[in-house]
């Protein structure tokens, strides 16, 4: 074995080191304590489960996702989760079953078998609200709030909102007669918006198949909902209560959060397989990925016994913490090994990070910007350059 | 100024065809890029930059984000299945046809066909589709040069006129896509800049027909 192989890491792991590390920590207290004032209870899913628990869809994507591994105790196959929402679902269906809306929040590592192309990373870390037991507006409206009010404590800026509602694809495909194999066509042609292709899928057809290949039209800024009421207006009162529901969630975030930009985009087929109604996310400039994503998944549950209303957000916290400009304070102190130590515990008391030396290293080796100096009778933190002269 | 909007180009044969459709829908490179090594160009518009690179790399450059927008070949987009990115219009230049080729008049193996390509992936999921498994051979280029020295029994490869194909004694066998080049834009650009990358789009489309 040569070095090299003893300390690389497998491709998509990455160390985070101690300037991203505090930045990480510093926002994760952040935003759970700003979840804990808002009623949302931290919850911590374990790392493995029995795989009927993680892949309970059709889901060929999860099956792929999902780490696998034999449990020695009963022979059965375990999976390393790959997204916490199934889990906390798992928990409000059955753990911990709650008469009325139950909030929880979560921070955790997950692990995934291939890299998403847009960073690479194959462990990433999710944070992340949901809220069971609501089917109305307001839960969805409560839900996108908090998510634009975490992003505006973290102080992300020229943020885009992309609003969603699968409702209207719901439907439409219920309308339309398509065989599995088409729906799947159909799916993959508008995750890759691919309009030539779409535009040869419409030849033939008519109704609600044809418009659900069209969905890509009703694409762009706020004035789409009223595009949308007129072009989809035949289409049942389902179609037209998702909208309003949209024109409703448009007009509150236009109106709390005027700087974030908002794209409607009714075409959006993420989820496809999982979210029931409005859903979202949100883009940050220099990252070609979502760096927060959620919306309504009310038949989740049903799997664990107990079909709930849901909806959450979900936060890539190391893409959170690559767009927040937030620092943390980290003026390390240092301590020569002759300073007393009720001194240095004085000035840890106050919150001060104080480095005492192991033997006679310097405040440079250490790591430190200043040093403790007794000046006149009183210890001081003077910087490295005035301790030198004093 | 608002973030610039970069389009990658692909280099080459598809350059030459790209530009007059770009000029036509009113952007402009601001110097020849056929007489320039650089590799990023500034426009006549100071909100939108290109990029020239590799026709096999704008796919990664796009889904990354890093590209707003790019034109690469369908050949391209199919091999390297993009997830992030949108093919938004075809541009209907630098067609060609994505065919497998064999000697002439030479029957197939009766066990596991040997297929050389530089399209893996493209080449496994078609003969899968087929109901064929076969193993795949890698080359780079001068794929015509695999069957005759025996390598393989088939290749998959772009193909133009079929002069070359002719000229090394080998056939078209069957048509797995009809290619040109498209325009794709990044998932996270198009919800972004809708706004700036829609008339873009519009003209790009006007300017095909």
């Amino acid at each position: 074995m040569t070095i090299a192989e003893r300390w690389l890491l497998p491709d998509g792991m990455e160390d985070v080191l101690p300037a991203e590390a505090a930045r990480v920590e510093y926002l994760r207290r952040m935003l759970l304590d700003l979840w804990r004032v808002h009623g949302y209870q931290q919850v911590a899913p374990p790392p493995a489960e029995f795989l009927e628990s993680l892949i309970t869809g059709t889901s060929r994507d999860l099956d792929l996702q999902t780490f696998k591994l034999i449990d020695q105790l009963t022979g059965r196959q375990l999976g390393l989760s790959t997204d916490v929402t199934q889990q906390v679902a798992r928990i409000d269906a059955h753990a911990n079953p709650t008469p009325g809306p139950a909030r929880y929040s979560y921070c955790k590592s997950v692990l995934r078998t291939r890299p998403t192309a847009a960073n690479n990373q194959r462990a990433v870390q999710q944070i992340g609200c949901e809220l069971f037991g609501s089917p109305v507006l307001n839960a969805d409206k409560e839900i996108i709030g908090l998510l634009l009010t975490t992003l505006e404590q973290a102080e992300s800026h020229s943020l885009t909102l992309d609003l969603g509602h699968m409702g209207v694809q719901r439907a439409l495909l219920a309308q339309a007669d398509l065989n599995s194999e088409e729906v799947k066509e159909l799916t993959d042609m508008l995750r890759r918006r691919a309009l030539p292709e779409l535009a040869k899928w419409r030849e033939g057809r008519s109704g609600a198949a044809a418009m659900l290949a069209s969905l890509d039209r009703l694409s762009g800024g706020s004035e789409v909902i009223a595009q949308a009421k007129v072009r989809l207006a035949e289409f049942g009162d389902d179609i037209a209560n998702a909208l309003a529901d949209l024109g409703e969630i448009i007009a509150y975030v236009e109106q709390r959060w005027p700087s974030v930009n908002i794209h409607i985009d009714l075409a959006e087929v993420r989820g496809w397989a999982y979210h029931t109604g409005l859903m979202f996310s949100v883009f940050a400039p220099a990252i070609g990925r979502p760096i927060a994503e959620g919306g309504r998944y009310d038949a989740t549950g049903q799997v664990f016994g107990k079909a709930r209303p849901a909806t959450g957000f979900t936060i890539d916290l190391r893409g959170l913490v690559s767009t927040s400009p937030v620092t943390v304070a980290g003026e390390r102190i240092f301590a020569a090994h002759d300073v007393p130590e009720d001194v240095v515990a004085q000035w840890r008391a106050r919150g001060n990070v104080v480095v005492q030396a192991l033997s006679d290293e310097t405040a440079v080796l250490a790591g430190c910007t200043s040093e403790l100096v007794q000046v006149s009778g009183e210890w001081r933190a003077l910087s490295v350059d005035e301790a030198r002269d004093n | 100024m608002s973030e610039p909007l970069v389009i990658a180009l692909s280099k080459g044969r598809i350059l030459e065809d790209t530009l007059p459709l770009l000029a036509a829908a009113g952007i402009e490179p601001s110097e020849d890029i056929s007489k320039s090594r650089k590799l990023i160009f500034d426009t006549n518009h100071d909100d939108v930059k290109f990029i020239v690179i590799r026709a096999t790399d704008v796919p990664t450059y796009v889904e990354r984000g890093v590209a707003h927008m790019g034109i690469a070949g369908k050949d391209v987009l199919m091999e390297h299945g993009a997830q992030d990115v949108y093919e938004v219009l075809d541009l209907n230049i630098a067609t060609c046809r994505l065919m497998t080729a064999g000697i002439v008049g030479q029957k197939p193996p009766a066990g596991r066909m040997k297929v050389a390509t530089k399209f893996v992936k493209t080449a496994k999921k078609y003969f899968a589709e087929q109901g064929r498994q076969v193993d795949i051979i890698k080359l780079y280029g001068g794929m015509e040069l695999a069957p005759i020295l025996g390598l393989a029994d088939e290749i998959v490869d772009i193909v133009d006129t079929g002069g070359t194909l002719k000229a090394n004694g080998l056939e078209e066998r069957e048509l797995i896509d009809h290619i040109s080049s498209r325009l794709v834009v990044s998932r996270a650009a198009y919800k972004r800049f809708q706004n700036r990358i829609q008339p873009i789009v519009d003209q790009l489309a006007a300017a095909v027909k």
